[in-house]
């Protein structure tokens, strides 16, 4: 059975560039395209999407602002920002507060961009698997819990039933804390 | 290590037309016309504070590059050095513009490494080579037939004989919202 490919999407107000990205990027990833962040909102709300791409300098909307509403919105895509020119500091704000996953500087080696799409789509599904534990994790250790308050000491060892209350305790307590971030 | 052919990759910036190409110069020293941009790309730039045109040029010289980059790999080829090339000191702008583009673009581009060159005028035509450094050092990345200035000679001439053909190049549209 084929494996599907990861969906990534590319932002960017410069037709030319989307159409080469796409020929770059389709064999290895199914490709979305966006003009404007406008647009990218749009097709984020339409499609699964696991990576999103964009520029920066966009008229309306940068790149950046964008970054910061899907955060919100789509927690789970991971994020990318491209620019060609040095002004850093948006950018470097955005990383600083959790926005972005990578920075990318024009002009980029294709291959590079092809293995940091790689690393990001790996990166898409750890943080899915993570969500995926914690929620299962909650409900596991809640039925852990319950099953503990009704054991009897005297069937499975005072001892060994206070050890594993006070483990299930601490797992939960790190299991909250995990999920605060 | 990469299966790809190194290539010089070169963006050149035709002043008097405001426009740029994109082009390679491949291991046997011969140029390769990949694209330009239409007459009058660059003149978004005049009446401009300076540092909005030193920013204005790299964004759209950078994004010529990526296109360079993403041409050659189409064509199994790949980037060993960046020589980025204006005919002349860049017009409508005071006279540090073009020593601070250039300065940025040796300082930000690292693998690979860029070199911004202009030409000698023509008052100096005598001279040995035509190429002038204004930043960076000339490339000896990859292994060419002959010495990289009278190589640069040759290809910049050959490629200003094609700017004016439009068959040979891939001709760029700039986007039709500008950009803030």
């Amino acid at each position: 059975m084929p494996i599907a490919k990861h969906s990534v999407l590319i932002v960017d107000d410069e037709a030319d560039v989307l159409l080469s990205l796409t020929g770059l990027l389709r064999r290895e990833f199914k490709v979305f395209t966006a003009n404007s962040g406008a647009e990218a909102l749009e097709i984020m709300n339409e499609h699964e999407i696991h990576v999103v791409m964009t520029d920066q300098r966009m008229p309306t909307m940068t790149g950046v602002e964008l970054m910061q509403q899907l955060r919100n919105e789509h927690p789970e895509a991971v994020r990318i920002v491209f620019t060609g020119y040095a002004d850093t500091r948006a950018v470097i704000d955005a990383i600083n507060n959790g926005e972005l996953y990578r920075y990318l500087t024009k002009p980029w080696d294709p291959d590079d961009l092809i293995e940091v799409l790689h690393q990001a789509t790996a990166k898409h599904d750890e943080l899915v698997a993570q969500a995926k534990l914690r929620n299962e994790m909650e409900g596991y250790l809640n039925d852990a819990a319950h099953l503990a308050s009704q054991a009897n000491p005297e069937d499975v060892g005072a001892e060994f039933l206070t050890e594993f209350n006070s483990k299930t305790e601490q797992l939960q307590n790190c299991l909250q804390r995990s999920g605060d971030g | 290590m990469s299966d790809r052919a190194p290539a010089y990759l070169v963006v050149f910036v035709e002043t008097a037309a405001m426009r740029w190409h994109v082009a390679a110069i491949d291991q046997a020293g011969r140029p390769l016309p990949l694209l330009q941009s239409e007459a009058g790309d660059l003149n978004e730039y005049r009446g401009q504070p300076s540092d909005e045109q030193v920013s204005f040029l790299r964004h759209r010289l950078a994004g010529a590059l990526q296109r360079g980059c993403e041409r050659l790999y189409f064509r199994k080829m790949k980037a060993a050095h960046f020589l980025i090339f204006v005919d002349a000191p860049l017009p409508h702008t005071d006279d540090g513009v073009t020593q601070r583009l250039a300065e940025h673009f040796v300082q930000w581009m690292v693998n690979p490494p860029a070199t911004f060159l202009t030409l000698a005028p023509p008052a100096e035509s005598a001279a040995p080579s035509a190429v002038r450094l204004v930043a960076g050092e000339l490339p000896a990345s990859i292994e060419l037939p002959a010495p990289i200035e009278s190589l640069l000679d040759d290809a910049i001439a050959e490629l200003a004989t094609a700017f004016d053909k439009p068959e040979c190049w891939e001709l760029m549209v700039p986007p039709q919202k500008s950009k803030d």
